[in-house]
């Protein structure tokens, strides 16, 4: 563990504090990231309860859940679990986000087990989870399908996936790619490819070819008057997340 | 949460983070014991996390504050809120009183525009508190939480943040830590000047007189305010024949009025107030306060944020500050908490500025309004006269503004709903 923070030098480390700062500034640079995090957190935390029986007003309501963060980044989501109580390993295909994370953890007093790997490759070494976070990761893979074959292996029976994405129709195009990469430059051009949007149809199908069974599926809707998100079981039109179970 | 590694690497290079395992004695340091970091404490004190606040006067003068003339106007959700807190329950009774109707003149004349409880569907507009009284009852409501510590008879001299913590400098010569800092040390606030935070500030060069008077007649309920193109007077029910009398006079008359003695001051007072009120006479002494409304440009940043009259002093004629205070209070309370819930780091993420938005969002147009208003109802021209005559014959008849002001008072939710 930590074997990437470890090995680097002191200006390395210096450049990743500036890094882990700017990931972490709710004004900063991943700015819509931070707007939208409470919103998915109210969705996952109450999906994780649910299934777990867990009370979320108690103290460390997560404690002997093992938690897979795919696509971790600053670590966003990771934090949060681990603060909950979580046992949590965050993945990224990016190597250079990862002792970003890790040093945020450490300012953070947090320990998580940040590393550079992939989905398939976890799966292949035998890991297994309680819970699957997979959100924003689906539209950007290559092969969508094995990816999720890939995220049901990493599930204990019972175990639970929460993926989120981004549907596909003239809509989301303007709000995603017009709005957010062209007008408000919220996210860098080309982030996203539209054709690698998925409908919450497709990808019910797409889970159930991998062996999962969807669960439930809620839109983020963004409120331009309270200037924040929030979740809907009717518009999944743009940003929506789902939860999804492996048999057994 | 588990404590994270200590055997790191990097140390060995020399360089030192002595921050990262720092174990901090607290989640939130209060600056001010005044009604809104009273009442901020209590919100966050069924939380669990570890508060202290700070405040330069004693303890003494904390659990029995000495009366100091102001009497405050409560709205429903302050009373809804208050409930909420444990804290309305300890008014003793015969210190609370209503506010049933309201009405408004122009100087001497006859017409006035007219706030009827009737048509709010509550039996009464608001109420009124001593402000000693709340003082109190928020400070009593804080006994028996382990969690919350008050320091009495320090001043926060210096203040500041890092990335993992925020620090302030006492009187005492201590240094304390926190994950966060709140600056709830009045519109004049240091703190909030020491964190960078710009405010604007507007100084109507005026005074603010307030006193208790004993009543003749009946005030039956009634609020009254009183325009008169130098100045403006409020008087306000409390008791059966006691009423709180509010002067606002240009500070450069204020010394003469100050220096009256209680026969030639009730006089005046009788003079202005016409005969709806008979015979008053003086029952405490006169209090000034100078009148000055400010506004922050911000109310928080990492690791900081400000409430109570230090996020938005406001002019009291339209009985908004402590109101504000309190509602800012919750949502701040209720902001962090979320974030609890939800395993976030609750002094950095977007809780602060979730508060912010919300806040300000709710209190702008009540500052902008009311700074307006007391332009225009002091402003001596005629065209002002004609003005607010106008306006205040309009306002019987608009119900739609009217009834935005009523319901402003007895509204019991938060103008923005809870997500
Ligand atoms: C005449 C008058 C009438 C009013 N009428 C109404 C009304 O009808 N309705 C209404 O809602 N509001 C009214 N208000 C407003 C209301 O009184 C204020 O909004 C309220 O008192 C603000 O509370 P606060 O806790 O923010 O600040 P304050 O009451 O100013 O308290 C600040 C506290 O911080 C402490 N402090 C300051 N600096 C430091 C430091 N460096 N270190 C340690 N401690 C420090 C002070 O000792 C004090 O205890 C009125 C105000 C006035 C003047």
């Amino acid at each position: 563990m930590n074997a990437a923070i470890n090995t680097v030098d002191p200006a390395e480390v210096a450049k990743f504090e500036a890094m882990a700062a700017e990931w972490w500034d709710p004004a900063g640079k991943f700015k819509p990231l931070h707007m939208m995090n409470p919103c998915r957190l109210d969705y996952i935390t109450a999906q994780i309860a649910d299934r777990y029986g867990r009370d979320l007003g108690g103290p460390l309501p997560f404690k002997g859940l093992r938690i897979l963060d795919i696509g971790c980044g600053g670590g966003l989501l990771s934090e949060p679990m681990a603060r909950l109580g979580a046992d949590v390993i965050g993945a990224d295909a990016a190597a250079g986000n990862i002792p970003v994370a890790q040093v945020h953890a450490k300012q953070s007093e947090l320990e998580i087990d940040y590393r550079h790997t992939t989905a398939e490759a976890l799966a292949e070494a035998g890991e297994a989870f309680d819970v699957v976070l997979n959100m924003e990761v689906v539209e950007h893979v290559a092969d969508p399908l094995a990816y999720l074959v890939a995220c049901r292996q990493l599930l204990t029976p019972g175990g639970i996936m929460l993926c989120s994405t981004i549907n596909r129709n003239p809509k989301s195009y303007l709000m995603t790619i017009v709005g957010a990469e062209y007008v408000m430059r919220w996210l860098p051009v080309g982030t996203h490819e539209w054709d690698k949007f998925i409908t919450p149809d497709e990808l019910f199908d797409l889970m159930r070819n991998a062996g999962l069974d969807p669960m439930d599926r809620n839109g983020f809707v963004f409120n331009p008057l309270s200037w924040g998100w929030s979740l809907s079981d009717r518009d999944l039109s743009v940003n929506y997340v789902t939860t999804s179970r492996r048999p057994g | 949460m588990k404590p994270a590694d200590s055997d790191m690497g990097i140390l060995k290079h020399g360089l030192q983070y002595p921050f990262w395992r720092h174990t901090m004695e607290y989640d939130i340091i209060i600056i001010g014991a005044g009604p809104a970091g009273l009442s901020f404490a209590r919100s966050m004190a069924d939380s669990g996390l570890k508060i202290v606040l700070i405040e330069k006067s004693s303890k003494k003068v904390l659990a029995n504050p000495p009366y100091d003339g102001r009497e405050i106007a409560l709205t429903h959700l302050s009373h809804k809120l208050m409930n909420g807190l444990g804290m309305w329950q300890l008014i003793p009774d015969g210190q609370h009183f209503k506010i049933r109707d309201a009405k408004v003149l122009n100087g001497d004349s006859d017409y006035s525009l007219n706030f009827d409880h009737r048509d709010t569907g509550k039996d009464n507009l608001g109420f009124m508190v001593a402000n000693n009284v709340i003082r109190k009852v928020a400070y009593q409501s804080l006994q028996g939480f382990d969690n919350v510590t008050i320091l009495t008879e320090k001043e926060v001299l210096k203040i500041g943040t890092e990335a993992s913590h925020g620090w302030v400098d006492l009187s005492d010569g201590n240094r304390l830590e926190a994950k966060l800092l709140v600056a709830a040390d009045s519109r004049f606030s240091t703190t909030r000047r020491m964190m960078g935070i710009s405010t604007s500030m507007l100084d109507f060069g005026r005074t603010c007189i307030v006193c208790t008077m004993d009543a003749e007649l009946s005030h039956d309920d009634t609020a009254v305010e009183i325009f008169h193109y130098d100045r403006t007077l409020a008087i306000l029910p409390l008791s059966n024949n006691q009423v709180s009398v509010v002067v606002t006079l240009k500070s450069d008359n204020s010394d003469d009025v100050l220096a009256m003695d209680k026969a030639d001051f009730a006089a005046d007072i009788m003079g202005r107030a016409g005969d709806q009120f008979g015979k008053l006479s003086l029952t405490s002494k006169l209090f000034a306060y100078p009148l000055v409304a400010t506004f922050a440009k911000s109310f928080h940043k990492p690791r900081f944020a400000v409430i109570g009259d230090a996020a938005v002093g406001m002019h009291p004629v339209t009985a908004h500050g402590f109101n504000l205070g309190l509602q800012g209070a919750d949502t701040l309370a209720k902001e962090i908490k979320r974030a609890i819930s939800l395993g976030q780091d609750f002094a950095t993420s977007t809780a602060l500025q979730q508060y912010s938005t919300i806040h300000r969002r709710a209190s702008l147009p009540i500052y902008h309004g009311t700074n307006a208003v007391v332009r225009l109802f002091t402003t001596d021209t005629p065209p002002a006269r004609v003005a607010r005559d106008v306006l205040l014959h309009l306002g019987n008849f608009i119900t739609p503004a009217k009834n935005l002001i009523m319901e402003r008072l007895t509204e019991e939710k938060a103008t923005r709903q809870d997500m």
